[in-house]
């Protein structure tokens, strides 16, 4: 990713940059601006389809390295909540797990042993009440012989 | 005249921040196509320089505790 072109004016103490919205998800950019308001008023305008401006104005009076070191700074913790994202992403499922699995070890032990025992009864696989294991010949069979009874 | 657009900043957040900020100013709220606009004059005088970028500040820490 290259390093966004931006413009500072000195006399507003204030630096301005564009970021691609592809490279640079919006949650992120929110993220780090919320990371900055205590010391710089953050101001976001653009389209987050495609492209973010980001102003960032000192509430202190700043020099122009001051300001360039600002958005450094800035992309910087954006690289860190974009990593965020990512990681947060990859151990979705994991995380999902880790928390079924701690709701259910907190439930009471005498509805955990309830549950499985309903499930116990419910579950039999000697019934068939389709008729799934009883071979084909013997079901038309069957009806074969209904069919000539009634013919008779 | 501060001005959010439609598509960063929820309207939820920027009427609760006029609705927090009008101890200390006098605001007004309107829409313009892709935007919001929010006038603010402040009560006192010495909150004049920068009553306007706290406040989008304000709305900005709003919508992220809002998320």
């Amino acid at each position: 990713m290259q390093n966004p072109k931006s413009k500072i004016n000195i006399k507003e103490n204030q630096i301005v940059f564009r970021l691609n919205s592809k490279n640079y998800p919006l949650e992120a950019i929110l993220n780090a601006a919320y990371v900055f308001i205590d010391r710089v008023y953050v101001h976001l305008d653009g389209d987050p389809e495609k492209e973010i401006l980001i102003s960032l104005k000192g509430k202190e009076r700043l020099d122009k390295k001051q300001l360039e070191a600002l958005k450094g700074e800035f992309l910087n913790e954006l690289l860190n909540y974009l990593l965020r994202i990512e990681v947060a992403k990859n151990n979705q499922k994991i995380r999902e797990y880790i928390v079924a699995a701690s709701l259910v070890s907190s439930l009471p032990s005498n509805v955990i042993a309830q549950s499985s025992r309903s499930e116990e009864e419910t579950v039999d696989w000697r019934e068939d009440p389709l008729e799934i294991a009883v071979p084909w010949e013997e079901k038309h069979a069957k009806k074969a012989k209904e069919k000539q009874k009634k013919n008779k | 005249m501060k001005k959010f657009s439609k598509s960063l900043y929820s309207q939820e957040a920027i009427k609760e921040a006029v609705k927090r900020y009008k101890k200390i100013a006098d605001l007004q709220m309107a829409e313009k196509n892709k935007y919001y606009l929010v006038k603010i004059k402040p009560k006192k005088s010495e909150h004049n320089n920068f009553l306007e970028d706290e406040f989008g500040n304000y709305v900005l820490g709003l919508r992220k505790g809002a998320r």
